[in-house]
């Protein structure tokens, strides 16, 4: 072993995620001690009655977790406030540069007055490639950041979903098969739709 | 190997990668998720390391990766005198050395020195022959020491513009 080594070593041991974000992850990431087919398993003696009821509560369990892991995301990348890699107010060269993308990244429509476009970088949504846009805005001052990724059948349980989760204010909806959310402020904001 | 363990693990890994922490974060993140996504196993360390690389490779840096330099000026560092055996060694310089490595430089070192991987077992991972990853790690090591001995260091353009990688 050289000093390089070592110090190579000592180097990349200091690098390390906190308590706290490794929380998040794991939060944002599908529960793994609950799994359907555990609970189909446990439930295989109980009467076909009582599946049939069951069935439908696992259906809206799943999609309480679901909505919770996405909201979990969204609020936890907004939260990050990561530099855009593209910096940018023009919203088709920031598409332009996130080009892994085949979506639009932004709704349909007049950009609207009420946000400035500061830049954008790739993200993930729940597994997905996604672009993040960050916006400031005019009335409020606040940052907010908008995500684009395309829609899965996962984002489709919950779309028209408009909350406060852990301060920040989210809205999620859908334009054809894009999912957008919006994340900023205390409460959730929805996207100006009659722009000037 | 815990969950804790295993991301902290994944995390520097995806530092040899891309250097920014915010892009290692994220890589760890998007990888956790696709590890655990159908209710999955949360797997080896190895496996999330795979998961990491496809990501990056896929987002970023495809051509930086596959590139290959031929193994060429490999002369022997001999000089002993590095900028660590005069007790100049300095954990900013080194950063910022890591900093200008290409990415797979950079790969094939982590991979070598912190987790221990032979040659050969870099090569099954990254899909480069042997050769190639004893050339990068060679180089990698050079650099390193050259830039140690050497006043001041100068990031790469890629470095001061944030972003790890380098071609």
């Amino acid at each position: 072993m050289t000093d390089l080594d070592s110090h190579l070593r000592e180097h990349y041991a200091r690098a390390r995620l906190s308590d706290a974000r490794i929380g998040q992850i794991l939060a944002a990431a599908p529960a793994r001690a609950t799994p359907p087919r555990v609970w189909y398993a446990r439930l295989g003696s109980v009467a076909a009655a009582l599946v049939v009821g069951l069935g439908v509560l696992h259906f809206h369990l799943v999609e309480r977790d679901i909505a919770a892991r996405v909201l979990a995301e969204v609020a936890m990348n907004h939260g990050k406030q990561l530099d855009v890699e593209i910096a940018s107010g023009d919203v088709a060269l920031v598409a332009a540069a996130l080009d892994r993308l085949d979506i639009p990244l932004r709704p349909p429509g007049q950009w609207p007055a009420r946000y400035a476009l500061l830049g954008g970088r790739y993200c993930s949504i729940q597994g997905g490639l996604a672009a993040q846009l960050k916006l400031r805005d005019h009335e409020t001052g606040d940052l907010h950041t908008l995500y684009a990724t395309r829609l899965t059948s996962d984002l489709e349980t919950v779309v028209d979903t408009a909350t406060t989760y852990d301060d920040v204010g989210i809205t999620f909806w859908r334009d054809g098969d894009v999912f957008f959310a919006l994340a900023g402020g205390e409460t959730p904001n929805a996207w100006p739709q009659d722009s000037d | 190997m815990n969950n804790k363990d295993l991301l902290q693990a994944g995390y520097r890994y995806a530092l040899s990668l891309r250097t920014g922490a915010d892009d290692a974060d994220d890589l760890v993140q998007e990888a956790w998720y696709r590890l655990h996504r159908h209710g999955g196993r949360a797997g080896s360390k190895a496996h999330l390391f795979t998961v990491i690389r496809n990501i990056y490779v896929d987002r970023w840096r495809r051509d930086q990766l596959v590139a290959f330099e031929p193994l060429d000026n490999v002369d022997e560092v001999a000089d002993s005198r590095t900028a660590i055996d005069d007790g100049r060694y300095d954990a900013l310089r080194l950063a910022r050395l890591l900093d200008s490595l290409r990415a797979a430089e950079r790969e094939a070192l982590f991979l070598n020195v912190v987790e221990g991987y032979t040659a050969q077992e870099i090569s099954n991972f990254t899909g480069r022959p042997r050769g190639t990853v004893l050339s990068l790690i060679h180089r990698a090591r050079r650099k390193l020491r050259q830039g140690l001995a050497a006043d001041p260091v100068e990031p790469s353009p890629e470095a001061r513009k944030g972003k790890g990688s380098s071609s």
